[in-house]
């Protein structure tokens, strides 16, 4: 397990430094913009400000989640390497696991990467400002704030990392059933977008379709959405390790199955939520 | 010695203690490969169908098949890489499907594309397979990287086609196992590099007495290594036999005097194959039988009996085959 682990780590390791890198440079450049611009037409003319960098470091950390993942199995595939991992005397189940392990800790060095620095690039945004004494106190002040109260930082960070969690998960899934890295990332990017809001949508209209008990709807709503991302894992789990050949079109059948499966689990759980409504 | 006619579509029965040329040790030591009733798809596409094959333990046994006939499919099947839609598979006396990864502890795999990783060294690549296996051995893995004078420090995508299937035969030789399945592993490489890997493989099995099992279809290199010999066509098995037992039944006879013409000799089911050259026949026969040669054949004269490479043994039985169907 550790050479494998070994493998997946040399192949993902350059991801939080490329995510870093380009989360730095796309806030630098907009930060020497902002001051530009504030120096021209005022202080209230920026647009840089301490959310465009938490916005910015989400999407950052979102993107690496995707990026770990996208390419785990498709590359394999695309390569054929997949067939040299899976001639040696291993489980599939090991393969998957050392791909997740791999995986999820280059997602957790992206995000402390991007957030490491955001925190700088705010801070010497603020302090670059010429205009500090004026414009920036309050934002200093922020910042100090949150430094001495790190929920502040912990709270929206750990919701980014939960949300990369989740754009792994579903990555990884795509990566499985495409067998180009590039494709898979495409994909993988418009399914992270897609399945959030298809889950929300979902949640919106529950309480339309069983008018009158909101309540219930809710509370299946909230498991569904709970479970959104476990379901994924399972899924990749349940396609690579029942999966035979590596263009196999079994894959997508077991796709299916895992669809199926996830639907007829959110079934269960509306019913179960209908009929415990009176008793909770 | 038991004989038993060669047929196609009637392959010898090893189980019926029909072990050819065989050392009594080897013919009645278990099986180290024993499939029944085997067959596998893909969608509508059937590529396996009802195949039974034995392999003895410490044999060197060809499969020998056209392209697509089914063998690397069978050797995936072998492996538990693919699962089978039908029948049973029984390596060295575990089932693939079960027990794969036991299985793969205790075989050799050579396989025909060799996808390793580019980005690693040769070292890096022994140091990444080696502790998957539970009888590594580094004296062996250095004695072999030695013996094929692969450079440790050099990256697989440096490496010739002929070095990386050399880096696959370390990594398929050095956990000592019990049975090597090679799968068409010099496919792609020039004559030379071809002729090279097949003497480092000879010498490498030389003595070893594990089983080997080649698929391949490029027959005369491989005539010389192997002692069995099963022919793969259109996913069924057309015969098994001993390699000798196949050579000394399968003869092309020079007839002269015969007065039939092609078609009439096409029809006879131990006709594989017959040419006309003046007033001389080249017929190429099974279920010759060299205790009671024939003298008269179709009413001509039989003046010689011509030994056949193994080549054109299968070439002939495929064209037959061919025909037939």
């Amino acid at each position: 397990m550790k050479a494998l682990i070994w493998k997946e780590w040399r192949e993902t390791r350059l991801i939080p430094a490329a995510i870093t890198i380009l989360f730095l440079v796309t806030n630098l450049l907009w930060t020497l913009i902002d001051i530009r611009v504030r120096a021209l037409y005022g202080p209230a003319s920026g647009s840089y400000t301490g959310n465009t960098t938490l916005i910015s470091a989400g999407i950052a950390v979102l993107l690496g989640g995707v990026l770990s993942a996208s390419g785990a199995f498709s590359g394999e595939i695309g390569a054929g390497s997949l067939s040299f991992l899976t001639m040696l005397p291993i489980s599939r189940g090991c393969i998957w696991v050392s791909k997740v392990i791999a995986g999820l800790l280059s997602v957790f060095l992206s995000c402390l990467g991007v957030g490491a620095a955001g925190a700088v690039i705010f801070a010497g945004h603020v302090g670059l400002l010429k205009d500090a004494a004026t414009y920036a106190p309050a934002a200093v002040n922020d910042y100090l704030f949150a430094l001495q109260d790190p929920h502040i930082i912990i709270f929206p960070m750990g919701i980014v990392l939960l949300a990369a969690i989740g754009c792994f998960g579903v990555s990884l899934m795509v990566s499985l059933l495409v067998d180009r890295t590039l494709i898979s990332s495409v994909i993988s990017i418009i399914a992270c977008v897609g399945i959030p809001f298809l889950v929300v949508c979902a949640m919106s209209a529950a309480p339309l379709l069983f008018s009158g008990s909101t309540g219930f709807a809710g509370q299946a709503g909230l498991t569904v959405l709970g479970l959104v991302i476990p379901v994924f894992y399972a899924a990749s789990y349940y396609i690579f390790a029942n999966g035979e050949t590596l263009r196999s079109s079994k894959r997508y059948f077991l796709m299916g199955q895992a669809l199926a499966c996830w639907m007829a689990l959110n079934i269960v759980i509306f019913a179960g939520c209908y009929a415990l409504r009176n008793i909770v | 010695m038991h004989r038993q006619s060669l047929s196609l579509s009637h392959p010898i029965d090893l189980s019926k203690g029909d072990a050819g040329l065989l050392s009594p040790a080897i013919a009645s030591a278990p099986d180290a490969l024993r499939i029944q009733g085997l067959a596998k798809s893909f969608g509508k596409t059937s590529v396996l169908k009802d195949l039974d094959l034995d392999v003895p333990r410490g044999s060197v046994y060809a499969l020998l098949g056209r392209n697509g006939a089914g063998k690397s499919t069978l050797i995936q099947l072998m492996l538990g890489i693919l699962q089978p839609t039908a029948g049973q598979i029984r390596m060295l006396g575990l089932d693939p499907a079960r027990d794969g990864v036991e299985l793969r502890q205790r075989v050799g795999y050579i396989p025909e594309r060799l996808p390793m990783y580019d980005w690693m060294t040769v070292e890096e690549t022994l140091r990444f397979v080696s502790p998957h296996y539970r009888n590594w051995s580094r004296e062996d893995e250095t004695r072999l990287v030695t013996t094929f004078r692969l450079d440790r420090t050099k990256k697989v995508r440096e490496l010739s086609r002929g070095n990386i299937a050399l880096l696959a035969l370390v990594i398929a030789m050095a956990h000592d196992p019990e049975l090597v399945l090679l799968d068409e592993c010099t496919s792609g490489m020039d004559a030379i590099a071809r002729s090279e890997f097949d003497r480092t493989v000879i010498d490498a099995l030389h003595g070893s007495n594990r089983t080997v099992f080649f698929a391949s279809h490029q027959i005369h290199e491989i005539e010389r290594l192997c002692d069995w010999v099963g022919i793969l066509h259109n996913g069924r098995l057309l015969l098994q036999a001993p390699v000798e037992t196949l050579k000394s039944s399968v003869k092309m006879l020079r007839v002269t005097g015969m007065d039939k013409d092609e078609n009439a000799l096409a029809q006879s089911p131990n006709v594989l194959k017959a040419q006309t050259s003046g007033r001389e026949w080249l017929i190429t026969v099974q279920d010759y039988d060299e205790m009671t040669p024939p003298v008269k054949f179709f009413g001509g004269v039989v003046k010689e009996a011509i030994d056949l490479t193994l080549e054109e043994i299968f070439v002939a039985l495929v064209a037959k085959e061919e025909a037939r169907i």
